[in-house]
C-alpha cells in the first residue's frame, strides 16, 4: 500500500473502526488490523500506531466502551460501541459512502453521463 | 509465549522506550504478544519479530506520542464522564439528593450566625473551617462508601494524588470563597442565602461526580480465557 493510500486510509480509520465494531460486538485491537487486512486480502494495513490513537481517541468521545479480560496470562483490553457509538457508526458511514459517490463523480466523470 | 518472553516486552516498552501509563502499557503488551506469537509461527526469532512490531509503532518516538496522546485523551474522557454524571444530579431520581442538599445548605446559611449564636461561631473563619471539615468528611465518607478499600490499597495507581489534588484545589476556592477579603460574608449571606446555597450546592454536586468518576472500578471481565 503507498503513502497516498495510507493518507486516505488514516482519514476513513474511525468509520472502518466503528463499523467493524458494529458488525462484531466487541474487538480488540490486534484483531481489528489483523481483520481489516483478512477482508482486503492484505491490501489494506491499517497502522499500530495510528490505530491505537483512534480508538483512545473514540472512547474518550463516548463512542466505544472499554472491558478487560485476562487472556493467556495477559490483559486484553476489548472495544465496544456504546449506544452513541452504534448510532454515529451508521452516520459516519452513510457520510463516507456519499463522499466516495462524489469522489469517484469527479475523478471519473464520463462513467456517470446519462446515455443520450 | 513464555513468561521470560511477556517479561522482555514489558521491558522493552518500560525501560527501553521509557513508557510510564499502566494501561497503556498493558494493552501494547498484548499486541507485541500477538504480533511476535504470528511472527514465530512462520519461524521470525523472538528478538526480530520483537523489533518488526516496535517499527510498526514508529519506534520509541511514535511509541512516546503515543502515550502523549493517550494521557489527553483520558482527561477528556474523565472530563467527559464527569460532565455525564453531574447532568444525571438533574434527572430523577436523583434530583431529590440534589434539592434536599439545597434545603439542608439553605437552612444552614439561615440559622447561621441568628438566634444568639456565641461570637466565635459566628465568624467568618468558623465557617470557613465547618466548610473545610465538612468538604473532607464528605470525600472520605463517599470514597469509604463506594470503595471500602480505597484507602488501604489504591485501586487504580496513581489516582490518589489526583484525589487530592482535586480535594485541595475545591477547599481553595471554598476558602477563597469565605474569606471576608474576597467577599464580605456575613452580609452576602445575611441577604441573599439562596442563591448562596445554590451556589455551594452546585459545588457539592460536582464533588460527588467527580468522586464517582475518579472511584470507579474499571470494568474487568474475570473470564480466564485460555
Amino acid at each position: 500500500m503507498n503513502a497516498n493510500s495510507q493518507q486516505v486510509l488514516k482519514g476513513s480509520l474511525s468509520v472502518i473502526i466503528l463499523k467493524l465494531l458494529e458488525q462484531r460486538e466487541r474487538m480488540y485491537g490486534y484483531e481489528i488490523t489483523q481483520k481489516v487486512k483478512e477482508l482486503t486480502a492484505g491490501e489494506m494495513a491499517i497502522t499500530e500506531g495510528a490505530l491505537y490513537p483512534a480508538l483512545h481517541k473514540l472512547e474518550a468521545e463516548g463512542l466505544l466502551t472499554t472491558e478487560t479480560e485476562v487472556v493467556d496470562g495477559r490483559a486484553r483490553k476489548y472495544y465496544s460501541l456504546t449506544k452513541t457509538g452504534q448510532t454515529e457508526a451508521t452516520g459516519r458511514t452513510a457520510d463516507l459512502l456519499a463522499f466516495m459517490q462524489h469522489l469517484q463523480t469527479i475523478l471519473n466523470p464520463n462513467a456517470f453521463k446519462p446515455a443520450l | 509465549m513464555t513468561t521470560d518472553q511477556l517479561a522482555a516486552i514489558d521491558r522493552h516498552l518500560r525501560k527501553d522506550n521509557w513508557l510510564q501509563n499502566e494501561a497503556l502499557i498493558a494493552e501494547l503488551t498484548d499486541h507485541y504478544a500477538n504480533t511476535v506469537e504470528a511472527a514465530m509461527v512462520q519461524s521470525i526469532s523472538f528478538e526480530l519479530a520483537l523489533l518488526d512490531a516496535h517499527k510498526a509503532f514508529g519506534g520509541r518516538k511514535g511509541l512516546l506520542n503515543m502515550e502523549e496522546e493517550y494521557w489527553k485523551m483520558q482527561a477528556k474522557n474523565t472530563s467527559r464522564q464527569r460532565w455525564e454524571r453531574f447532568k444525571t444530579y438533574f434527572n430523577r431520581p436523583r434530583i431529590y439528593w440534589t434539592i434536599g442538599a439545597f434545603v439542608v445548605i439553605n437552612f444552614l446559611l439561615i440559622t447561621w450566625n441568628r438566634a444568639g449564636q456565641p461570637e466565635w461561631f459566628s465568624s467568618e473563619w468558623s465557617i470557613v473551617g465547618l466548610c473545610g471539615l465538612a468538604m473532607c468528611s464528605f470525600t472520605v465518607l463517599f470514597i469509604t462508601l463506594r470503595q471500602p478499600d480505597f484507602f488501604i490499597k489504591a485501586v487504580q495507581p496513581g489516582l490518589m494524588p489526583e484525589v487530592f489534588l482535586g480535594q485541595g484545589a475545591m477547599s481553595l476556592i471554598s476558602l477563597l470563597f469565605f474569606v471576608q477579603m474576597l467577599i464580605p460574608v456575613k452580609t452576602v449571606v445575611l441577604n441573599c442565602s439562596p442563591p448562596v446555597a445554590l451556589l455551594l450546592t452546585l459545588a457539592l454536586v460536582f464533588e460527588a461526580a467527580s468522586m464517582e468518576v475518579l472511584t470507579q472500578k474499571p470494568r474487568f471481565d474475570n473470564r480466564q480465557t485460555a
